[in-house]
């Protein structure tokens, strides 16, 4: 009998699986300009989200208790920073709570421990701020570390997804829908207060998954049916084609062309939301200031990615008296139904502001929003001497009919 | 051989010039002050490991600690704190020479890491806890790979340092290879605030071992139905409070939900609060005193044991801030060998380290702020000092009893002392130590623990199992034993003469408790048995009288019957006055040596009440008339043997 093993059980589980001995090539903090080091993403930062945080600020006690935000902040924790500056101008300690899909070992880990360090020193972090080492996507299971995380450190005053690519998905187990889903129980089980939900997604035909587009529809299909206004807005604005008015939109999503189609996946966003939050009964929503922009730059293109900010509000208790015998005059008005909420999303969906343009037109804005991405980046560990020439390049051509029916 | 000192220079040089692309690469070493296998593990717990890098962060004068996990996954943990953070300098001291720690060295001041005026202080003052900086390699019982992120206040970079520890190979040795501790890679990384300062160390691939350790593996897996067990083995069961744990085939997915003492939504420091009174509360539940171990997984215990052994805040207040409004007796113990504990009164709202001027409660508070907290929950010294757990005893109060002294060792050799002596101590006494892990005697030295409570009281050589059963006793050593640590600071050096003062000093101590415990307990057992008898002397009187009223033939005036013991008294002359007299001894059994404990005692007493009812019920139905004093005396003496008849 040989002494040799053919079997290594005995030394499982003296070294870590798959561990490989020796250092990992680390990657350079600062090196290469990326989309969202882009002038207009700041503006967003401190335009949309810094402004709805202000506005729900008043309501939320703060004076008590940190703001507690949770995002996907990457590596180099840039929104992280805006906000913790931005808590530091208020006075206001602030929790932050990321998600974060990297490996305690892998490459980027110790640009992301160096943010850290730097952010997590600020005053106005709160000391149990954190970045969880999964994917967002993970909290779609309510037995897994990910939702526990999430569970622990919530509820929250902000979500802030700002993702890449799309909120659609075609993973069933794992999506951003489920994951949200969940997310959004937890805060309607444990909020008393507003909160914000800001949402950056792609939002092109070849970004959204068919097999939404029926369970989307319906969601709107109703409100057509209530409402004339609700049916003509979308009609007028959403989906009227050169081809004459689209009855089934995702059945001939096809002939929905850019940036149609854009803005409709944005209103089924909303009303996918609102629809959700109705079923609370405590809930209500509705869209703050929201901006669309484009990921090709070349002249002539649409936008096609969506930021989009959400807040949710409490419906104050009220009392009716069923029987008539008091009338309705003088109690505090009911909240707005359903169709109601969904017709304002859909006007306000309809007025997306193009962030491109916007600053296209507006030079000082642009002037500053590079001067502000150049200070971020700089704490961020960037050599920003090269910044402004890759900022101007990167910025979108537009063509004179887009900008004709602008004017 | 190079210079150390040389060699320390060059590297932090080296480090100087570093960036990530071209970063340092060095091989530690060992100092010859320690063994060369320190870095394999010299600690037998995860939280010893991290009671080390919390001990550096308070030696490097933070305020505030971090440690994060993923609980229960354990795949990443992190300790992160506002320290001063190392120089380029400190750090390649740390690699260059593991276990040379310039703590407690001159050097130490010209590298920031000890005051500029005593090499025994940080640099903002406090006593330091580590002394030869092998501290940060406690890690090595944790995992083989770690980064260190730090940074000085007014620097404008970080500095990284990656470090892979290798194991101890005796092939080496023989083949005549030299041993390396292992391996670092350093690099510098701009900074952005010139304000901050602090020092992250990042585990990276926790070991196996370690995972299990924290996430209570074996536990979970012997409390499985299907696990397999031998004849007799009794299967355990999760404890009560634990964090659940993640399945083995998906470590992302929670297997058993945690169930824990508080709500999320409980502040950090609520949460150990609760924690503390969820095992208080297990008191009376069952026959036995809670016992973390029954009660909290190793993540928990994990917990409270290094609220006990770092310098954190007590959960309530320090025991020398105990004041008169606490009703709780406090004594003062002496330094000779034939001093007996003197009982102290204190004011309403005086404390004892006022009335006796101890020194700790104030040494803390110079200290400053330290604030540790682990996954949101604030760690505290998990002690408490209260009336607690005496309802259902003899003695309703607490007893604390406290002591200090500047050790007098000038009889010994100054070569031989190992320097001064001096610290300050309590015994607390109560019916129940909850949990049973707190019995014994816990020394910290410069505010901090290793050894956890010694239940033998330093092998305290007399049997007093029930009393050592109800002490938790703190020495709080502010100068010297030091040197009578061993260098995993778990253990004592038995020989050193600190070791060895103390250890009479706490037999001194713990003898006058003893005495003035068991005086206390006496008299209040007598007054308790006193107030007894006295109770049932009334209602046997209150007895005697009201069937005296049902007899028809009874006179007004009741008859009072009287038993003395005074010799002189005319026994006949009293007679004559028509009063009903008897001599003690005439009508009670003669003292018996079988009357040895209070309780017999005052049965005796007792005995002479109920002779005293029953002559008064005879007289009363007049079986005394015509009958003559001395067959009076044999009939009461007779039923007086028979009462007091026992087997």
């Amino acid at each position: 009998m040989s002494d040799n093993h053919t079997d290594d059980s005995l030394s499982a589980e003296i070294s870590p699986v798959g561990y490989k001995y020796g250092f990992e090539e680390e990657q350079p903090q600062g090196q290469d300009y990326l989309p969202w080091h882009k002038p207009r993403k700041q503006w967003l930062r401190y335009n949309q989200w810094c402004s709805a945080i202000r506005t729900i600020r008043p309501q939320l006690r703060l004076h008590e208790r940190p703001l507690s935000y949770l995002s996907l902040p990457g590596d180099e924790l840039l929104d992280f920073r805006v906000i913790t500056n931005l808590c530091g101008e208020l006075g206001v300690k602030v929790k932050l709570v990321g998600f974060n899909d990297c490996r305690s070992s892998s490459n980027s880990n110790s640009k992301l421990v160096v943010a850290k360090n730097e952010v997590f020193a600020n005053d106005s972090v709160f000391e149990n701020s954190d970045v969880h080492p999964d994917d967002f996507k993970k909290i779609s299971d309510v037995d897994s570390m990910a939702y526990k995380f999430a569970e622990q450190k919530g509820p929250y005053d902000v979500i802030n997804l700002d993702l890449c690519g799309s909120f659609s998905g075609a993973n069933q187990q794992e999506s951003y829908y489920k994951a949200t889903l969940n997310l959004m129980d937890l805060q309607i089980q444990r909020k008393i207060e507003p909160w914000l939900f800001l949402l950056t997604t792609r939002a092109d035909k070849d970004k959204v998954n068919p097999a939404d587009y029926p369970l989307f529809w319906r969601n709107v299909r109703e409100n057509v049916a209530q409402s004339t206004n609700f049916k003509k807005s979308i009609e007028e604005h959403f989906l009227a084609t050169e081809c004459g008015m689209i009855s089934d939109p995702w059945r001939h999503a096809g002939q929905l062309s850019s940036p149609y189609f854009e803005k409709l996946f944005g209103l089924f966003l909303g009303k996918w939301l609102l629809k959700i939050v109705q079923t609370s009964q405590r809930w209500s929503m509705r869209l703050l200031d929201s901006y669309w922009y484009r990921t090709n730059h070349s002249a002539g293109n649409n936008p096609n990615m969506l930021s989009l900010a959400f807040l949710f509000e409490p419906i104050p208790a009220r009392l009716e008296d069923p029987s008539g015998l008091v009338g309705a005059e003088g109690l505090p008005p009911a909240a707005p139904d359903e169709v109601s909420q969904a017709i304002d999303i859909l006007n306000k969906m309809n007025g997306l502001c193009d962030i491109d343009l916007h600053l296209h037109q507006n030079k000082p804005e642009l002037e500053d929003a590079i001067v502000k991405s150049e200070e971020l980046l700089r704490k961020a560990g960037y050599n920003v001497a090269s910044y402004r020439q890759w900022a101007m390049n990167a910025l979108p051509i537009f063509s004179d009919q887009q900008l004709t029916i602008t004017n | 051989m190079i210079d150390k000192t040389e060699q320390i220079h060059d590297l932090a040089e080296k480090i100087r010039e570093s960036d990530i692309q071209h970063p340092v690469e060095e091989i530690l070493q060992t100092s010859e002050r320690v063994l060369k296998r320190i870095t394999d593990g010299i600690y037998r717990q995860p939280s010893s490991a991290l009671r080390e890098l919390i001990s550096n962060s308070y030696d490097a004068d933070a305020t505030k600690v971090i440690i994060e996990t993923d609980s229960p996954r354990f795949n990443r943990m992190t300790i992160r704190d506002n320290g001063n953070g190392f120089t380029e300098e400190a750090l390649a001291s740390l690699i260059c020479s593991i276990g040379g720690s310039p703590k407690r060295t001159y050097s130490g001041s010209s590298m920031g890491v000890t005051n500029k005026n005593n090499s025994d202080l940080s640099p903002g003052g406090r006593r330091l806890i580590g002394k030869i900086g092998i501290g940060l390699f406690a890690v090595a019982q944790l995992t083989k790979e770690f980064k260190i992120i730090t940074k000085t206040k007014g620097s404008d970079h970080h500095l990284i340092a990656h470090v892979i520890l290798h194991a101890h190979s005796e092939e080496d040795v023989k083949t005549g290879v030299k041993y390396e501790t292992g391996k670092s890679r350093i690099w510098k990384q701009k900074a952005d605030d010139k304000k901050s300062q602090g020092t992250e160390i990042i585990l990276l691939n926790l070991l196996p071992k370690t995972k299990n350790e924290l996430s209570s593996k074996d536990r979970w897996l012997q409390s499985q139905d299907n696990f397999i067990l031998d004849e007799g083995d009794k299967p355990l069961s999760p404890p009560k409070y634990h964090i659940g744990c993640v399945l083995k085939s998906d470590e992302n997915k929670i297997y058993k939900k945690p169930s824990l003492p508080w709500v999320n939504s409980d502040s950090s420091m609520k949460k150990f609060e609760k924690m503390i009174k969820a095992v208080i509360d297990e008191t009376g539940l069952s026959a036995q005193n809670p016992k973390l171990e029954d009660l909290l997984d190793n993540y928990l215990k994990l917990l409270w044991t290094l609220g006990l052994q770092v310098p954190v805040p007590y959960i309530k207040n320090h025991p020398f801030e105990i004041n008169g409004n606490d009703n709780i007796f406090v004594y003062r113990v002496g330094n000779n060998s034939n001093s007996k504990a003197e009982k102290i009164e204190l004011a309403k709202r005086e404390t004892i380290a006022q009335k006796i001027g101890m020194e700790a409660v104030g040494l803390e508070k110079i200290a400053g702020k330290f604030d540790v907290f682990v996954d949101d929950i604030q760690l505290f010294r998990p002690l408490l000092f209260n009336n607690e757990h005496l309802s259902e005893h003899t003695i309703k109060n607490s007893l604390i009893f406290v002591g200090k002294d500047n050790a007098n060792l000038n009889n010994i050799p100054k070569e031989m002392r190992g320097g001064e002596l001096a610290f300050e101590a309590y015994l607390f006494w109560q019916p129940k130590v909850v949990p049973v892990e707190h019995r014994g005697v816990l020394i910290r030295i410069n505010n901090s623990n290793g050894t956890l409570f010694d239940e033998t009281f330093m092998k305290y050589p007399i049997s007093e199992q029930t009393r050592k059963n109800q002490i938790t006793a703190e020495i709080y050593v502010h100068e010297g034993m030091d040197a009578a640590l061993n260098i995993d600071r778990e253990s004592f050096n038995y020989s050193h003469p600190h070791y060895q003062y103390l250890t009479k000093w706490l037999y001194n101590a713990f003898r006058q408790f003893a005495t003035a415990h068991k005086s206390l307990g006496q008299a209040k057992r007598q007054d308790r048995l006193l107030l007894d008898a006295s109770k049932k002397s009334n209602k046997l009187e209150a007895l005697v009288s009201e069937k005296i009223k049902c007899i028809k033939s009874a006179i007004d005036e009741p008859i009072k019957i009287e038993i003395i013991r005074e010799p002189c008294v005319n026994i006949s002359s009293e007679r004559k006055k028509g009063r009903f007299v008897y001599k003690a001894d005439s009508i009670l059994p003669s003292p018996s040596s079988k009357r040895t404990t209070d309780r017999k005692l005052l049965d005796g007493l007792f005995l002479e009440k109920k002779i005293k009812a029953i002559a008064e019920i005879l007289a009363s139905y007049g079986v005394f008339d015509n009958m003559p004093f001395e067959s009076q005396e044999g009939l009461l003496k007779a039923i007086a043997e028979i009462l007091d008849f026992e087997e």
